[in-house]
């Protein structure tokens, strides 16, 4: 009986851990939320692109406490090598997540170039 | 005593170089609490900032199979107390617009002349025999503008108690299809900064 189940329990691992390992590498975002603090949950971005080749991104924090925080991001965009692509709008901006309420944070590429974000989170 | 004058001198001298304060670069980011009571760079790149992602993430620069507009810069009007170039703000957006994929800037037609007047002054070699005519530009080349982006800065002072002021800087920005006359989009980026009284915002 061991032996009979054994092969199809790995096959399904393998392929459970695949799908996972594929979503990831796909997505045209990476997350640094390590400086986030823990009462601010942050969703998975949702993403699209738009008819011009512009990848708009778009998350939610989600503030589960009294306390009304103050949260830098940045959000900056790389082409297919992975440079940097330079734009005004990859500066640190400022946002307050009230007490109890949500905040969206929206991100549009700068160039058809950008195939990935890499969003940072910064609070003191 | 002249013994002691040239010691006296270096040793006023070097201290006079250490009082003073040492000119130093901006850091965007370390320096983020060097803010001025009167527009300065952080500014004019937030409200370029905003005015971009707003304009990109609007649609109205998507044209039919992913051609691209030309835009042509209308005035810009600097309603404040500073003395402004408003290609400060100007300028930025251009960059941007142009690096989307979605917008041409034109420099050969503007408000008060073009931009880059050499355009149409290197059409005058047309009939110049000092040049090959193969060289020189045929007619009907230019392409006119579709877009007009115009805008205006405002500064607005207000008194907050005996100690402070307020002062608001309005970056006010509206696209036109010069086709039509209507405005496609527009938007406002609002600045404000709380300083001392004794602060001049101009």
């Amino acid at each position: 009986m061991k032996t009979k189940l054994l092969p199809v329990l790995a096959l399904t691992a393998a392929l459970f851990l695949s799908a996972c390992g594929g979503k990831q590498a796909d997505v045209p975002y990476e997350l640094r939320t390590d400086d986030l603090p823990s009462a601010i949950e942050l969703s998975e971005p949702i993403y699209v692109t738009d008819s011009n080749g512009l990848i708009r991104i778009e998350m939610v924090l989600d503030n589960d406490s009294n306390t009304n925080y103050t949260l830098r991001y940045r959000v900056q965009w790389v082409d297919e090598q992975g440079f940097v692509i330079p734009t005004v709008m990859s500066r640190w901006e400022t946002t307050v997540v009230q007490a109890r309420q949500t905040q969206r944070i929206f991100s549009i590429a700068p160039s058809p170039k950008a195939v990935k974000a890499f969003i940072s989170f910064s609070y003191d | 005593m002249k013994k002691f004058a040239l010691p006296l001198f270096v040793f006023a001298a070097a201290a006079l170089c250490a009082c003073s304060t040492p000119t130093r670069y901006v850091h965007p980011v370390e320096d983020a609490n060097l803010i001025s009571a009167g527009i300065d760079a952080a500014d004019f790149e937030k409200a370029a900032a905003d005015a971009v992602s707003s304009m990109l993430r609007s649609g109205v620069l998507n044209k039919k199979n992913g051609a691209r507009y030309v835009l042509a810069i209308s005035n810009v009007t600097n309603d404040t107390m500073q003395r402004i170039d408003t290609d400060l703000l100007i300028k930025k957006i251009r960059i941007e617009l142009l690096n989307s994929g979605k917008v041409v800037v034109t420099t050969a037609v503007g408000v008060s002349g073009p931009e880059d007047p050499l355009s149409m002054m290197s059409r005058e070699l047309r009939d110049n025999e000092e040049f090959n005519q193969q060289t020189t530009m045929a007619k009907g080349q230019m392409i006119a503008p579709e877009l007009s982006l115009s805008g205006k800065i405002i500064q607005r002072n207000a008194a907050v108690n005996e100690d402070e002021q307020r002062v608001d800087y309005y970056f006010q920005l509206t696209l036109t299809d010069i086709r039509t006359g209507l405005a496609l989009w527009e938007g406002e980026t609002v600045i404000g900064k709380i300083a001392s009284n004794k602060s001049v915002a101009w």
